[in-house]
C-alpha cells in the first residue's frame, strides 16, 4: 500500500481516538447534570453514545489496515 | 443571563472533577426556572454541535475508506492525471487533507462527482475488455 494512504489512515485513526474521547468527556458531563438537576439529557446521552460505538467499531476497522 | 453563558463557556475546557466542582456551584446560584432551562439548552445544544460534528466527521471517514480501497485496485495518478488533469500529489493532498495555502485541502463536491464519474467510466472500460 502507499505509504500516503497510510499516513492518511494514520491521521484518521487519530482524529477517530480523539473524537471517542471528546463524545465521552461529554456523556460524563451530561449524566452528571442529570443526576445533579432535574433534567432529561437521555436522548442526548444515548445519541452520543451511538456515535461512541461507530468510532469504536471504526477504530479496529482502521488498526486493522 | 450574559453572566451565566460566560460561566458556562468557561466550563468547556474544564476537566470531568472540576467541571462537576464548578457546575455544582452554577446550579446552586443560578436557581431560578428560567435559568435552569438556560442550563439545559446550553448543554443540548452543546451536545447537539458534537453529534453533528461527529456527523461530519464520519462521511469524511466513510470517503477515505472507500479511497483507500480504490488505491489498491487502481493507480491514482491515473485517475489524477486523465479525469483531473492534475498531478499524483494533488490527489493525495486531498486524501489526506495536508495544508494548502493554509487551509485543509479537500475534495469538493464536483471534484467528488469527477471522481465518482471516473471510477464508474474506468469500470465500464475493463467490463467491455474481454481477452477471449
Amino acid at each position: 500500500m502507499s505509504l500516503l494512504i497510510t499516513k492518511a489512515m494514520k491521521e484518521l485513526l487519530k482524529q477517530v481516538v480523539l473524537k471517542q474521547s471528546e463524545i465521552k468527556i461529554k456523556i460524563k458531563r451530561l449524566a452528571f447534570l442529570q443526576e445533579t438537576t432535574q433534567e432529561n439529557y437521555q436522548d442526548e446521552m444515548n445519541s452520543l453514545l451511538d456515535e461512541l460505538n461507530y468510532y469504536e467499531e471504526i477504530e479496529q476497522k482502521l488498526r486493522g489496515f | 443571563m450574559k453572566e451565566l453563558q460566560k460561566k458556562l463557556e468557561k466550563t468547556r475546557h474544564l476537566k470531568i472533577d472540576d467541571f462537576k466542582t464548578e457546575m455544582t456551584k452554577i446550579i446552586a446560584k443560578y436557581n431560578s426556572p428560567d435559568e435552569q432551562n438556560f442550563i439545559s439548552s446550553f448543554f443540548k445544544k452543546d451536545a447537539k454541535k458534537t453529534i453533528e460534528q461527529s456527523i461530519a466527521l464520519r462521511e469524511e471517514i466513510s470517503l477515505k475508506i472507500k479511497l483507500k480501497e480504490i488505491t489498491e485496485i487502481i493507480a491514482i495518478s491515473y485517475i489524477a492525471k486523465n479525469y483531473f488533469k492534475k498531478s499524483r500529489q494533488w490527489f493525495y493532498q486531498r486524501l489526506n487533507g495536508n495544508l494548502v495555502n493554509g487551509n485543509s485541502a479537500k475534495f469538493t463536491k464536483e471534484e467528488l462527482n469527477t471522481l465518482d464519474f471516473a471510477l464508474k467510466d474506468i469500470s465500464n472500460k475493463i467490463g467491455s475488455i474481454s481477452i477471449l
